[in-house]
């Protein structure tokens, strides 16, 4: 695989749709991601997203996970998003400022992904 | 008020110095450490200033100068040599004396300022002998930077600043990264960084490309504003909002901060009006405002992180604050005045105790008095207690003591030292410092050996003198050890019968040889150099030490060095002490050499037949009677007591006619006419107001020894039979 090559790998299963991303999650491939997590949501399904295996993270791609979870309530579907520890997410959501206490306004129903001890991103921030 | 400040100025200054001292010479150990030179640099740059600031002219230009040298020691343009800390040391010595000439009125040698600064500017690379380089950091330069409000926009106060930072949406595309530029502002200081992300739309309205977040952030940085702004300085579509919220220079608000209403009032979340309306309700003012629906969760978390962050940074300010507030600066002269005002409570306190026993039936005088008594021992111990310095300071002043004069004499030697955090009484302190001197010019001129000899002796190059202290009950332990040749046994026991001060058979123990070296003028020095070897010194270090009350003790091995441990009383102010009376006139002595009190009655006196001897237990121990040595008519009581002191390892007993008990003395120096007394060291007011002298029993023992041409110390075995 070419390493400046995102990859979107979705897997339907009976209960959830899940979505392995690889490779860097920046501005130049970002397009690319956003229209696989539609496809994704377009299922119906509950979504799982896999990040373990992402390069490289910068602001487009943190905003494109906000805007999925932004989808997931809108849409009345569970989003569930790990990373592994992935360390350039962690680093970058932690000088982002992304961590925090308290959801975005969207955030109803508590489902923030940055929120909490057990945050995405909070493994090394 | 302005006599205050160079007084200030003056005292700070000699701490810097005695400061910059130390740190050369820990430079010259490691002069690769560059957090000594930051050291070095910063103390010059504290004197010029504060120099320039205090009308001291010729201190701030002179130290420009040797400022400007370690300004090219930090930037790497010029190495640590030993000559540098020479030159610097030197430099150190001129500002002294600078200070100390406008102090006394007295004139400054500018002949010899000027061959230090040319010492220096030799030093220096070609180009940067300039007279008028200005050093790094230099006042001249920052001059142009403080904002006409006083607060310096360039820098060094601690503020906090309140930043909203919104990038231009396309700026992800152009190739910039918001996120640098939240690291740079990181590196700034404490800095609590949060995303807004209201902004951020679902997947299908979304333009991933686009930026939509924006930050809140509150950073704690002495950098100052303009730093924050050079962030942005490439940065021109984006906006950028900048407000001090703490400016660090309060110091009531207790370590807190504005309550949350107030924020989000200042952030424009909230308005005042919805601010009372939900401060009705008894719940937290976040939860209502978000459940009220008039505020957003996005607002309020940077809010709380605000009021978190300048909290914390407040109250760490605070403790810091208290930290440097917990210690004062305070005269010595003050303290002097207050220990001795305590001493006269204490001797009130003890006309209060006299008063209260010939009254004992008033249960309320006594309790009172007992209470007065326990309180004044307390505030006693506590005055004592404020004057006590450790005696690091002067520990660090034979430093370069040890460097220079080794030097002088082509000698390696190393002064270590231990315990500089003993305590000691601020006078004693300074009392103690001449005879440290002697001893230590001592041990570099005599005792330790040149490099050639240590090493034929199979030793190593360089020697050491060890310098260490310790607390001993009431005394403080100073040893002044040296890993020389040690004395030498036979040629002091010569020099001591030539100059007749033992007969030319006496037997002596080791103690007693290395006693002599105390006698006046001698010296078994071959050659008299210009450290010592006079003869002049060991005497006059006995004279000392004999005067603070303390005694000394040397130990000697051939070829292995010699130990001089000085016993030293803490303080010189109060002492406790044991109270006698010969006649009608009482006598105080130090109550730290008493070992105990018998009686003596005239039958046993009678059957030593004109021996001074008294027979304690297993042993015998001489004892001096007072009441002849002081020739005080009258006769004694038929039962007298003999109050057994240990002087020098040595049991001799003091007869006196009655032991009163343990006494409180606060002690008072002698008038001029009376302090060439013998035998008597001070004088302290009794409870009843009276006289007491205060004993000097070891010079009354000298007295005694010198009057009956022998030891009674060493007595022979004739002697106790």
């Amino acid at each position: 695989m070419d390493q400046d090559q995102v990859l979107v790998r979705i897997n339907e299963r009976e209960a959830s749709t899940d979505i392995a991303l690889s490779g860097p999650l920046t501005v130049d491939r970002i397009e690319e991601v956003r229209v696989g997590l539609l496809r994704a949501f377009a299922l119906g399904k509950s979504v799982r997203i896999s990040l373990a295996a992402v390069t490289d993270v910068d602001l487009t791609g943190l905003q494109l996970l906000c805007s999925a979870h932004r989808t997931s309530i809108a849409r009345e579907l569970d989003l569930r998003v790990t990373s592994d520890g992935c360390p350039a997410l962690s680093s970058v959501a932690g000088v982002a400022g992304m961590l925090r206490h308290i959801g975005c306004p969207q955030d109803g129903c508590g489902t923030c992904v940055w929120k909490g001890d057990s945050a995405l991103g909070r493994e090394a921030a | 008020m302005k006599d205050d400040f160079a007084q200030a100025f003056k005292e700070e200054a000699r701490e810097q110095l005695a400061d910059l001292e130390n740190s050369l010479l820990a430079l010259e150990e490691s002069p690769e450490d560059l957090g000594l030179v930051g050291r070095i640099f910063r103390t010059m740059h504290t004197i010029k200033g504060s120099g320039a600031m205090f009308g001291y002219d010729d201190i701030a230009s002179f130290t420009h100068n040797v400022e400007t040298v370690y300004d090219l020691v930090r930037g790497g343009e010029l190495a640590v040599t030993r000559e540098l800390v020479d030159l610097s040391l030197a430099a150190r010595d001129r500002i002294l004396a600078m200070l100390e000439a406008s102090e006394t009125g007295g004139a400054v040698d500018a002949g010899l300022n000027e061959q230090v600064i040319d010492g220096l500017k030799k030093l220096m690379p070609d180009g940067c002998r300039g007279e008028q380089r200005p050093a790094a950091g230099d006042d001249r330069q920052a001059g142009g930077r403080a904002e006409a409000g006083g607060r310096d926009k360039g820098g060094s106060a601690l503020a906090t600043y309140r930043i909203r930072f919104r990038p231009e949406p396309a700026m992800l595309c152009r190739g910039s990264n918001p996120l640098s530029l939240l690291r740079e502002l990181q590196e700034l200081g404490n800095c609590t960084t949060v995303a807004q992300t209201g902004a951020i739309k679902t997947l299908e309205e979304l333009e991933p490309e686009l930026c939509h977040f924006f930050w809140d952030l509150i950073l704690t940085t002495d950098k100052g504003e303009d730093a924050i702004r050079d962030v942005f300085i490439f940065e021109d579509d984006c906006q950028l909002s900048l407000a001090v919220i703490d400016d660090g220079s309060g110091q009531d608000e207790g370590g807190g901060y504005k309550k949350l209403g107030e924020i989000l009032v200042e952030r424009g979340d909230l308005t005042a009006e919805q601010v009372a309306e939900l401060l009705g309700a008894r719940k937290q003012f976040g939860v209502l405002a978000v459940e009220a629906g008039i505020l957003g969760p996005e607002s309020l978390a940077p809010a709380l992180l605000e009021q978190q962050h300048v909290s914390g940074a407040r109250r760490q300010r605070q403790e810091q604050g208290q930290e440097s507030a917990s210690s004062i600066r305070v005269p010595a002269e003050k303290l002097d005045v207050l220990v001795n005002l305590v001493g006269e409570l204490v001797t009130v306190q003890a006309r209060l105790t006299l008063v209260a026993q010939e009254f004992k039936m008033h249960a309320e005088l006594v309790n009172v008095a007992e209470e007065v008594e326990r309180l004044i021992g307390e505030l006693r111990d506590n005055a004592l207690d404020i004057r006590m310095l450790p005696i690091g300071a002067t520990f660090s002043k034979f430093k370069r003591l040890v460097r220079d004069l080794s030097a002088e004499l082509g000698k390696e030697i190393e002064l270590t030292t231990h315990g500089a955090e003993t305590e000691l009484d601020k006078t004693v302190i300074e009392k103690l410092n001449d005879p440290l001197v002697h001893i230590i010019r001592n041990c570099i001129d005599h005792g330790i050996e040149t490099p050639q000899e240590r090493l034929a002796g199979g030793k190593p190059r360089g020697g050491t003198v060890h310098l260490s202290a310790v607390h001993s009950g009431d005394s403080v332990l100073l040893t002044i050890k040296d890993d020389g040749a040690g004395l030498n046994r036979e040629a002091i026991r010569a020099k001591a019968i030539e100059r007749k001060l033992i007969a030319q058979h006496a037997e002596l123990s080791d103690k007693e040889i290395w006693g002599m070296i105390f006698a006046p003028g001698f010296s078994t020095a071959a050659k008299v150099s210009s450290v010592s070897g006079r003869g002049v010194g060991m005497d006059v270090v006995k004279q000392a030490i004999d005067g603070l009350r303390g005694t000394i003790e040397v130990e000697s091995a051939p070829g292995r060095g010699t130990a001089i441990t000085l016993r030293i009383p803490l303080t010189l102010a109060i002492i406790e002490s044991l109270l006698v009376q010969i006649g009608a006139d009482r006598f105080v002595l130090p109550l730290s050499l008493v070992e105990e009190c018998i009686l003596l009655s005239r039958e046993q006196i009678d059957r030593q037949h004109g021996r001074d001897l008294l027979q304690v237990r297993e042993t015998i121990v001489p004892y001096l009677p007072l009441r002849r040595i002081f020739k005080m008519a009258g006769s004694p009581p038929e039962l007298q007591q003999v109050v057994i002191c240990r002087i020098q390892e040595k049991r001799i007993g003091f007869l006196v006619d009655w032991v009163i008990g343990g006494h409180q003395t606060v002690i008072k120096s002698l008038g001029p006419m009376y302090q060439r007394v013998e035998g008597v060291s001070g004088a302290t007011i009794l409870g009843d107001g009276s006289v007491a002298l205060i004993l000097d029993i070891q010079a009354i023992l000298r007295g005694a020894e010198l009057e009956t041409d022998h030891s009674l110390g060493i007595l022979s075995k004739d002697d106790m039979a």
